[in-house]
């Protein structure tokens, strides 16, 4: 059994599963549509009076109907819910929406319907052949005035980065990736946004758009065909780029590097949980700062039994039962109490059952196992302990040595997916009598040694449902080399939809520094989460000022003193501010896959089409105001 | 002429306003104008008068303060009216990195016109506005007066049946100028309707059938060009085959006085500089290696 130095993936945030997408629907039309009962209350006051008597006459009556009931409405409700929310008390929080929660979303939907109305009128009026043509002209821009020579840049990563890429295997496929990508997405995103940031301003500045509104093209026309004709050049570019990384990449690293970690692993992930510890869903706390994994302690530590990790598995994928064995990896932290056996590892026991094993059958598996093995009828050991899992749903693997971050792994006899995949009807009726959920596949880690710990997080095991030992790995590889371009290639989309918005209203410069700005807000969401939820220490601003003054511990409770209430209440403004800024901010972290290919992980299909529908949520309202942002503008007037 | 009126404003008003919507300029005051079908009408004026404020706002790329402006009997908003108008601004505002026939091909694409119209028109075009043999360079390396001509002939790309011209001579050399007026002419004897602006006054008179004269945002005169441009207190009187002489003269005051009348001048009419001109081009180019030299002074 190989150790490997590899595929060490920390997923710190779930990623987006298909279960995701209805609630994330409706928590984006809350947002969005918050956002639209703001712009619909604003219009009213200031847009809606600039419309001269003729102009309002000459509105169809249907449209005018339609429009003012949506909005009506959706305003209406809007204020009615604030009202509702500054008398009501807080709710306890709850997994289930609030009446207030599902009023909110149904008026945030009025109020989104309100504006798209216009938007979908005029949409009507779109033509492909004008975008095409309008996009052709971006393309041909762009390539004349020579921008496809900035990405000449990549040549220097190519001639010298190898100079301080480690030499050491372990390394080296990680180091060649990252460095590729790191290479590539500054300079095509800065390029993608200055493209796009300047676009639309130098032709109201230059007046060339002159020549094209007063052709019968949409405004909306201009901004889709300024998107697309840099998204389409771009696109080119990215794929060459992509094409010439990955030769770089396959032919720069060492064979017996390339041999180790030019893959790209299926994995197969469950849910932890624990058993015999604090808490069921954390393991003990062992002081480390990073509280990304819990840890199970050896036995002898605690009065509770042996701590157990547990891993519950969905119903395994049927491929899985045409091998002889399935793979399953797994890399875990040792914090150690005592110093332990010199370069030993500790010991873990790793037992695997199916949702028809029975509890008390593992004593009579044991009892035929030694029994087959005596009475071995030509069959080899492996053989014997497939025919039993197969036919207990259960498997054993009493002592495995773990080392501090070493991806290790355990083959496992198809039969115990055969047996989980089979068809029990009394187990499952003794399941539905003791009101047991049926857990197809569950892996339990127990923890061998006194005195050490063994700390684990739900992605650090799983099993491989593509074949470890195919011959196609390095093509595989490959497949998903291009996949990491596709999320470069989804954040040049961002920025390229955020600078063309931006720049139907702002100058070329402030729209790409307001592009920059929530670009680099969207890497830093994490901590702008955390003060948006008051989770950082020291309090908001107000509060952090008035201890920084009184000279107060940030961990000291703060006196119940009138300024005390002020600057709290303050704090809670501003969180609310902060929160809303949220909603601005692009989640762009989602959308860098470098970890997955340097680590060797495969990018699931599932994975782009889900963040690139929360891409296009995103897009979407900003295109929408840029629609009304340039349909409303003066052109000739700037 | 038919009286069909293709553009109609009604007290037209545009206001300029700061940030902070205070009334900075009023650039355009209850402008009240019709222009009817197949007619050229001249809008003339000193800089800052209203005029290209009017053609932008019949454009729709200014909006009105007060007041309507109609194009084919919509309003100058609506997007839809311009698939029937061809504008060459007063610069030949175009993409200098395009040349001429994909700056035809483009402007085609947003009328929406099949592969085969753009390509026909294009090329017609290309050569009607005399750039055949600079097809193929981009618009960078061209003349002021080249991109003039390319921009008319963006202009109309789409066969317009209004065509809005500000400025059409500028940049043009007398040649190219006669040219244009002879086009706009052509134009006006298809059917089409046409509105210039210029400050070339001559331009005006020789081609438009009516004009409007606006002042700071006012329109201050309205009309036919012969009716307004007629003296009804004085009298011309052309002849030939007579030399002026005392005789001639005393006879002519004397029956002008006999009327109630009075002689006020009696000379050979001059032609314009811009018929001399054309004509010295024109026999030039039939006479090629003809030079004129200056007649030295006497000793």
């Amino acid at each position: 059994m190989n150790s490997m130095l590899l595929a060490t993936l920390f997923i710190e945030r779930d990623p987006l599963r298909w279960e995701d997408l209805q609630s994330g629907i409706l928590q984006w039309t809350q947002s969005v549509g918050g956002f639209c009962s703001i712009a619909l209350v604003l219009w009213l006051i200031f847009g809606w009076r600039r419309y001269s008597k003729v102009d309002r006459d000459r509105i169809a009556p249907w449209k005018k109907i339609t429009f003012g009931a949506l909005a009506g409405s959706g305003v209406g409700l809007f204020l009615l819910i604030i009202a509702l929310r500054s008398t009501s008390q807080p709710e306890a929080a709850s997994r289930q929406p609030s009446l207030l929660d599902v009023l909110q979303i149904f008026s945030g939907l009025l109020s989104l319907l309100a504006v798209l109305f216009p938007f979908a009128v005029n949409a009507l009026n779109l033509r492909p052949g004008r975008i095409l043509g309008l996009a052709k002209l971006s393309f041909q821009e762009a390539i004349r005035r020579r921008v496809v020579y900035a990405f000449g840049a990549l040549l220097l990563v190519f001639l010298f980065s190898s100079w301080f890429i480690p030499y050491k295997p372990e390394d080296q496929v990680r180091s060649y990736v990252q460095v590729v990508y790191w290479a590539m997405a500054p300079l095509f995103l800065l390029t993608s946004a200055l493209l796009a940031a300047f676009s639309i301003p130098a032709d109201i500045k230059n007046q060339t758009i002159h020549t094209i509104v007063t052709k019968p093209v949409e405004r909306f026309e201009i901004i889709l065909g300024r998107f697309l004709g840099f998204m389409a050049l771009m696109t080119v570019i990215l794929f060459a780029m992509t094409a010439v990384s990955l030769l770089y990449v396959v032919r720069g690293v060492d064979p017996s590097a390339a041999a180790e970690s030019l893959k790209a692993r299926v994995p197969f992930y469950g849910d932890l949980s624990f058993l015999n510890t604090e808490n069921e869903n954390r393991g003990d706390n062992v002081g480390r700062e990073w509280e990304y994994r819990s840890y199970i302690a050896g036995p002898g530590m605690g009065n509770r039994g042996p701590a157990t990790a547990v891993w519950t598995f969905p119903m395994p994928p049927a491929n899985l039962t045409s091998r002889d064995k399935v793979r399953s990896e797994f890399t875990f932290d040792i914090y150690r109490t005592t110093k332990g056996r010199e370069n030993r590892g500790v010991a873990c026991s790793f037992t695997f059952q199916t949702w028809r094993f029975r509890e008390g059958d593992d004593k009579i598996y044991e009892r035929e196992k030694r029994q087959a093995l005596i009475d071995r009828k030509g069959r080899t050991d492996a053989q014997i302990e497939n025919e039993l899992a197969e036919k207990f749903g259960y498997y054993v693997f009493p002592s495995k040595p773990i080392f501090d971050y070493q991806t290790l792994y355990l083959d496992i006899p198809a039969g115990l997916f055969k047996n989980a995949l089979g068809t029990d009807p009394q187990r499952l009726n003794e399941l539905k009598n003791i009101n047991r959920p049926v857990q197809p596949l569950m892996v339990k880690v127990v923890c061998l040694d006194p005195t050490q710990y063994i700390g684990m997080a739900r992605y650090d095991f799983y099993f491989r449902a593509d074949d470890p030992e195919s011959a196609n790995e390095k093509l595989y590889f490959s497949m998903n080399f291009f996949k990491g371009a596709i999320g470069l290639w989804l954040r040049m989309c961002l920025v390229v939809g955020l600078s063309v918005c931006m720049s139907t209203y702002l100058t070329g410069v402030i729209s790409l520094l307001f592009t920059l700005i929530l670009y680099m807000g969207g890497l830093v969401q994490d901590f702008i989460r955390q003060v948006a939820s008051g989770a950082n220490p020291g309090g908001g601003p107000t509060e952090a000022f008035l201890r920084l003054v009184r000279r107060e511990n940030m961990a000291s409770p703060l006196e119940q003193t009138t300024a005390n209430q002020i600057a709290t209440n303050l704090d809670k403004l501003f969180r609310w501010v902060v929160s809303r800024l949220l909603d601005v901010i692009p989640d762009v972290d989602r959308l860098d896959f470098t970890v997955f290919v340097a680590e060797g992980f495969d990018i699931s299909s599932g994975q782009i089409v889900l963040n690139a529908i929360i891409l296009v949520g995103y897009l979407i309202p900003w295109a929408i105001l840029a629609y009304y942002l340039l349909k409303w503008r003066e052109i000739a007037s700037s | 002429m038919s009286g069909e009126v293709i553009v109609e404003t009604r007290k037209l008003t545009k206001v300029y306003r700061d940030f902070w919507g205070r009334q900075k300029h009023t650039a355009l005051r209850a402008l009240n104008l019709e222009i009817r079908k197949g007619e050229i009408f001249g809008l003339l004026g000193p800089n800052g008068s209203g005029k290209t404020t009017t053609i932008k706002l019949l454009l729709g790329l200014l909006f009105p303060t007060d007041g309507e402006a109609f194009v084919f009997g919509k309003p100058a908003a609506d997007v839809s009216k311009n698939e029937r108008i061809g504008y060459l601004p007063e610069e030949s505002y175009l993409y200098r990195f395009l040349n001429a026939e994909e700056t035809l091909d483009f402007y085609g694409r947003l009328f929406d016109l099949d592969a085969k119209t753009r390509n026909d028109r294009a090329r017609e075009w290309i050569e009607r506005v005399g750039l055949g043999a600079n097809r193929k360079r981009i618009l960078k390396e061209y003349s002021k007066g080249m991109r003039q001509r390319i921009g008319l002939a963006q202009a109309m790309i789409n066969d317009p049946d209004l065509v809005i011209l500000d400025e059409p001579t500028s940049g043009l050399d007398p040649l190219g100028a006669r040219w244009m007026k002879n086009l706009i002419v052509e134009l006006k004897e298809q059917g089409k309707t046409v509105i210039m602006c210029s400050h070339r006054l001559e331009d005006v008179q020789d081609i438009c059938d009516r004009i409007a004269i606006l002042n700071l945002g006012e329109l201050q005169a309205y009309g036919n060009v012969g009716e307004l441009l007629q003296d009804v207190n004085r009298l011309e009187l052309r002849a030939s085959g007579l030399q002026i002489n005392d005789q001639l003269r005393r006879e002519l005051e004397e029956l002008l006085h006999k009327h109630g009348g009075k002689l006020d001048s009696i000379g050979h009419p001059t032609t314009t500089l811009e018929d001399y001109f054309l004509r010295i081009v024109e026999e030039s180019k039939a006479h090629p290696g003809r030079r004129f030299i200056p007649q030295e002074k006497a000793r």
